[in-house]
């Protein structure tokens, strides 16, 4: 087995994941005119019956504010391991990473063997491209993840701040169709992660990596190559 | 049901402002910003050449306020009249933008937007709004239309009932004058702002891309069931999560 | 390691979400009230309580429930069961909410030393007071009395009066100035001369029973908003409204028809009336012989009066003045509205006298739909009575304010209780030089104001929702007020107050009561004429009782206070040739442009007044409510008057007499007749709020009176533009 997340990298991971979820959910409620709503009248129908209208604003900003409290403390104690994972994530190779999503694409649609028969006719290889730490779809996630979760806060922040301001309503309306811009390019998003970490096959070892932090050394071989080329022999859990 | 409604007759207003001081103590309003007005326009028929004509929100039957408002916290209630909800309320200021007669404003202590909404807050003592109380000459006359017993429906069968309506726009204002008021020009022409605007437009893109996204995954996950596992199924591919 | 399921982690989010959910509970949808945007969440208050009360401003004396949300004085509703005001208020009165949790409010007792202000117990304050009265009764013994004096009102109610007058009579004063005795005593003084009865002859309600109704300088909707229901249900019901005012005002509304004469010159048009009617015979001679023996005194007094001569001196068309006395020729029965500017000029009495004759001359004093009003009056009998019970009779000349101020002048005055302000007192700057060489000067006030500056001794006042008792209204209906919430600090009411003074003066004398309840039923055991008026049932009446009430049987008087069909003079009749005031006559006012001292440099026509958000110049300044609509000191005038002295709209201008000048703002209208001005009175140089800040009038208004009052009004002035 490989060290492939430390500790706190989980915790965050998980704690993301749960603010996420909670801030889209309740965000996408609050939304309850039917001319702005993204899922349908059902879902705020559902928000407001279990906590409430006012609830649902309510978790919204304190689900918002915990999310950036804990940024807060985490971030001047893990600068390293934060300023690594944004190296890994803004280290693209264009053609590279476009090949993988795009086979990555093929194989999702047709399922591997058809593929890799089609592969080369679309100017594709047999196999995907070898990857680094980050597949290239795994960076566009973090990359999007990095802009609108920083565009959320900022805005999020701003709308609760200038609420109280006179003559602010302008900036406001504007904040808010951004705010709503970074949330619903998430939404779009969120699902294909969750889609391939935890239900598409084969990616078992991956979900549990971010449970217990290891991964088996054949999975890093075959999924991370580059990374796990780069490892120092014998090195069982570089810091990550 | 009953459909609430306010009269006014302007002709009977002095401009004491007593309905504006008694709005704003029954109802928190903090002093310098305002749920109900005194219009003062030149009038020659009038014997001292001003006309006075008291308002407020028209709780309008087509609330273009209501449409502007993302979060639905301004809503056309049952009762006819136009309302607030401070929970839902997000403080953005669509509805203030939105409104053509400028009733409404952002309540600097609550960072919601604020109006009349008939002295709700009191209503459940048993008391009539503020303004109609405190009016010495009665202008206003705050009652249910639908009940052919209130003085409202009364008033309504006897005088000529006019709403100020802006050019070329109708929200369909249930606060009528009776008979003559003045100025009837001056709503503005108000729109649902741009920014929210867009919001629809894009949240309907969100829609047609999260579904789309959403079914494809749906087909992927369902054709990995039927399709017999790969080969190098297991640790055999070089791909990952994205 | 590898031993965590997809469905565990699909489980472990869903408690996430739940914890996190969880966190939010309850939601602020639970709480009818909340505000769920940024957190605030003000709780419904728990208790609310309604409290009764009344206004404590103006004569109309509005009553009202207080909503009392946990102990916050939160809004004042007026009482719908109020027969006079029909649970209507003005924005002044419901300015109290707003003053008593005024941030402005000093609330600690503060004496003046060498170093400034020094903030001092309430119960050293008192110890102070009664030591310097003492002093003063110890050194000059039998003539103390004339050494110490209080300026009224208190704005409190009447058992705080009756404790102030007893701790002055304990001290050996009787030199208490009544409210309005300064600037419009004048109508209740002729009132009292000439019918027998020193306030309205009929209540309000009896303008409905007219057929004419002459508001004569009774501009009723800018002063008593409340009572202009009055004049709703009496153009209802087809009363003729007659408005006499220079100006075009609210009040001109409700009006059928306007007479804007020249200022001061009232008394012309009521003389050219008298004329007009005598010459027309419209008048029952066996009525009129039965009324006055003065009846060809008079003939002899109005006949110059023709038509032409009253339109050239007031400035009135022929026909203006013809068609006004044809309606009070025709009219059966007549009420008129005396305004308090009719007190206003150095020639009020006179044209007072005019008017009373008039309404005499027509048989218009007695009777349903019959009489005078006025707003100034009202206070039901006893107080002297019931002082005198308790004090023991007095015979001593009581002072007015004109010989109070040569007394201060004179360094005669040791102890002055200033309750109001200075600068109600016509040229307010001799008053401020008179009152520099009194002793000791206590102020009981609210706020830092031009009084508490020259005071020695500040001790804060309440609001009258912070304590209880009675007071009366301009219908002589006596009403109760019951404590509403707990004044801050060490601001004490007024009968308390002058309690602790009196009852540490005079120990043995001074009746020992506790709160207000006491001596309300001491009063009413030493008055008869308060006998049928029980607290129990004034407090719990919506507009109280109307005095006077012999016993409970006693039929409730509205109406006429003629009820033996005769004056309540002493012969019954009315006299028009008086040994004080001679025959009745008129003369321009004092100072007038129209008059033969008038000054070429100032050919305007001073008039000043109260607006409608102001009630005068201590309290009402200092609420942000009512400086919402005020708009600082402007100064009214016509477009030809703009014209002729090259003024604009919104020019900055000195109002400008013979003794000084104030700044004020050029606003032009065309409901102002030309050659005369007018600028409100009750603005203040220290309200904090910049809409009610100025200098006040009186530094520039002339120190004239008549026999009883100030005049402050028609004298000349002029604008200058300034920068």
């Amino acid at each position: 087995m490989i060290r492939r997340h430390t500790t706190s990298a989980i915790v965050m991971h998980w704690f993301n994941a749960a603010c996420w979820l909670t801030l889209l959910g309740s965000g996408f409620a609050l939304m309850s005119n039917p001319a702005v709503q993204p899922v349908g009248m059902w879902w705020p129908g559902l928000w407001e019956w279990t906590i409430g209208a006012g609830g649902t604003l309510t978790l919204h900003i304190i689900a918002g504010l915990v999310w950036l409290a804990a940024y807060v403390v985490y971030l001047p104690f893990h600068r390293s391991e934060a300023l690594s994972f944004l190296r890994e994530i803004v280290d693209i190779s264009l053609v590279r990473d476009m090949s993988w999503c795009m086979g990555k694409g093929l194989q999702l649609i047709l399922g591997k063997s058809k593929s890799r028969e089609l592969g080369p006719k679309f100017g594709l290889g047999t196999e995907l491209p070898p990857q680094g730490f980050y597949n290239a779809g795994q960076k566009l996630m973090a990359v999007a993840v990095v802009i609108c979760g920083l565009g959320l806060a900022v805005s999020g922040l701003m709308l609760l701040v200038l609420a109280r301001q006179a003559g602010a309503e302008t900036a406001l309306q504007l904040l808010l169709l951004f705010h709503f811009c970074c949330a619903g390019t998430m939404a779009v998003l969120v699902p294909v992660h969750i889609y391939m970490a935890a239900l598409a096959p084969g990616e078992g070892p991956a979900l549990r990596s971010m449970l217990t932090g290891f991964v088996p050394e054949e999975f890093a071989r075959h999924h991370n190559p580059l990374w796990y080329d780069a490892l120092p022999q014998g090195e069982p859990s570089p810091e990550r | 049901m009953p459909k609430y409604i306010m009269l006014v007759n302007s002709e009977k207003c002095m401009n004491c402002k007593a309905c504006v001081v008694a709005c704003q103590q029954r109802n928190g309003v903090p002093y310098g910003h305002y749920r109900n007005w005194i219009k003062e326009t030149p009038d020659k028929a009038s014997l001292n050449g001003r006309h006075y004509q008291p308002g407020a929100c028209m709780h309008c039957d087509s609330p273009l306020c209501v449409d502007a408002c993302p979060t639905r916290a301004t809503y056309k209630a049952e009762d006819g009249s136009v309302r607030i909800d401070r929970e839902r309320c997000i403080g953005c200021g669509g509805c203030i933008a939105a409104c053509p007669y400028d009733a409404r404003f952002k309540n600097p202590l609550t960072g919601t937007a604020d109006k009349c909404d008939y002295c709700a807050r009191s209503s459940a003592s048993g008391l009539p709004p503020a303004c109609v109380l405190a009016c010495p000459t009665r202008c206003r006359t705050f009652g249910d239309a639908n009940d052919p017993n209130d003085p409202v429906a009364k008033i309504l069968a006897a005088n000529k009932a006019v709403y100020v309506k802006g050019t070329g726009q109708d929200t369909r204002p249930t606060l009528a004058y009776l008979n003559r008021t003045l100025p009837m020009d001056w709503p503005r022409r108000a729109e649902v702002p741009v920014s929210l605007a867009a919001i629809g437009t894009l949240s309907s893109a969100v829609k047609l891309f999260g579904g789309v996204v959403l079914l494809g995954l749906a087909g992927v996950f369902l054709g990995n069931l039927r399709r017999p596992p790969d080969p190098g199924a297991g640790h055999a591919d070089k791909g990952g999560k994205p | 390691m590898s031993t965590f399921s997809r469905r565990q982690v699909l489980k472990c989010g869903a408690a996430l979400l739940a914890g996190g959910a969880a966190g939010a509970w309850p939601p602020s949808s639970m709480d009818a009230d909340a505000i769920g945007f940024g957190f605030e969440r003000p709780r419904a208050p728990e208790k609310v309580v309604s409290v009764k009360g009344y206004c404590p401003f103006c004569q109309v004396r509005c009553t009202y429930n207080a909503r009392v949300e946990d102990g916050v004085l939160a809004s004042l509703v007026g009482d719908a069961g109020n027969r006079w005001t029909g649970g209507a208020m003005c924005p002044k009165g419901m300015s109290m909410v707003e003053l008593v949790a005024s941030p402005h409010r000093i609330v600690h007792p503060m004496l003046r030393t060498e170093s400034g202000w020094k903030q001092i117990t309430y119960a050293e304050a008192i110890d102070l007071i009664v030591a310097r009265l003492r002093e003063t009764m110890q050194k000059h013994g039998k003539e103390a009395g004339n050494r110490i004096a209080l300026t009224s009102p208190l704005w409190d109610c009447r058992e705080s009066e009756l404790a102030a007058l007893m701790t002055m009579r304990m001290a050996g004063s009787v030199h208490l100035m009544p409210a309005g005795e300064v600037c419009i005593s004048s109508a209740s003084n002729m009132l009292g001369l000439m019918l027998g009865i020193n306030t309205s002859t009929t209540t309000v309600d009896e303008i409905l029973n007219s057929e004419t109704l002459v508001l004569w300088g009774a501009n009723i909707n800018d002063l008593y908003p409340p009572y202009t229901r009055w004049l709703d249900m009496a153009r209802d019901k087809g009363v003729k409204i007659v408005y006499i005012d220079p100006r075009r005002t609210r009040t001109s509304l409700w009006s059928s028809m306007q007479l804007q004469p020249r200022p001061g010159t009232d008394g012309v048009l009521a003389l050219g009336a008298l004329r007009s009617i005598i010459e027309s015979g419209s008048y029952d001679a066996d009525y009129v012989a039965g009324l006055t023996g003065d009846f060809d005194l008079l003939k002899e007094d109005v006949a110059s009066y023709t038509a032409g001569k009253v339109a050239e001196l007031t400035g009135l068309k022929e026909e203006e003045l013809t068609a006004f006395y044809a309606v009070l020729a025709g009219s059966r029965r007549t009420i008129v509205w005396l305004g308090g500017a009719l007190s206003r000029y150095t020639n009020g009495i006179q044209s007072l006298r005019a008017i009373i004759a008039l309404q005499g001359i027509r048989n218009n004093l007695i009777g349903s739909g019959k009489g005078m009003i006025t707003m100034e009056g009202g206070k039901p009998a006893g107080e002297a009575e019931f002082i005198d019970h308790v004090c023991g009779p007095n015979t001593a000349p009581r002072m007015n304010f004109r010989r109070l101020r040569i007394a201060m002048g004179k360094g005669d005055i040791a102890v002055l209780f200033l309750n109001s302000s200075y600068r109600r007192y016509p040229d307010s700057k001799g008053v401020l030089a008179a009152l520099g060489k009194v002793g000791f000067i206590v102020h009981r006030g609210f706020f830092m104001t031009e009084e508490t500056e020259l005071a020695h001794l500040f001790v804060p006042a309440t609001f009258s929702p912070e304590s209880q008792g009675s007071h009366y209204g301009a219908e002589k209906q006596v009403v109760w007020r019951d404590k509403i919430v707990d004044a801050p600090g060490e601001c004490v009411p007024d009968w308390q107050f002058y309690r602790d003074i009196g009852r540490k003066l005079a120990p043995d004398k001074y009746p020992a009561f506790e709160k207000p309840e006491d001596l309300y039923r001491l009063f009413l055991d030493a008055v008869p004429s308060w006998k049928g008026m029980p607290l129990e049932k004034v407090r719990t009446s919506p507009d109280g009782m109307i005095w006077p009430r012999y016993s409970e049987d006693d039929r409730e008087r509205t109406g006429t206070s003629f009820i033996e069909g005769k004056l309540l003079t002493e012969d019954g009749r009315m006299s028009m040739n008086d040994q004080v005031f001679g025959r009745i006559d008129w003369e321009p006012p004092k100072g007038s442009p129209l008059g033969k001292d008038k000054d070429p440099n100032f050919p305007l026509i001073l008039t000043q007044g109260k607006v409608l958000h102001h009630w005068q110049q201590t309290l009402t300044n200092f609420s942000r409510g009512l400086a919402q609509f005020s708009n600082g000191r402007y100064v009214n005038i016509h477009p030809d008057t703009a014209a002729r002295f090259g003024l604009k709209q919104g020019d900055q201008v000195l109002i400008e007499t013979a003794t000084g000048s104030v700044e004020a703002w050029v606003d032009i209208i065309d409901n102002i007749i030309p050659g005369i001005i007018f600028t409100p009175s009750h603005l203040t140089r220290s309200s904090p709020f910049p809409e009610n800040r100025s200098e006040h009038i009186n530094t520039i208004l002339p120190n004239y009176w008549d026999r009883i009052s100030s005049q402050t009004n028609g004298v000349g002035c002029t604008l200058k533009r300034r920068g």
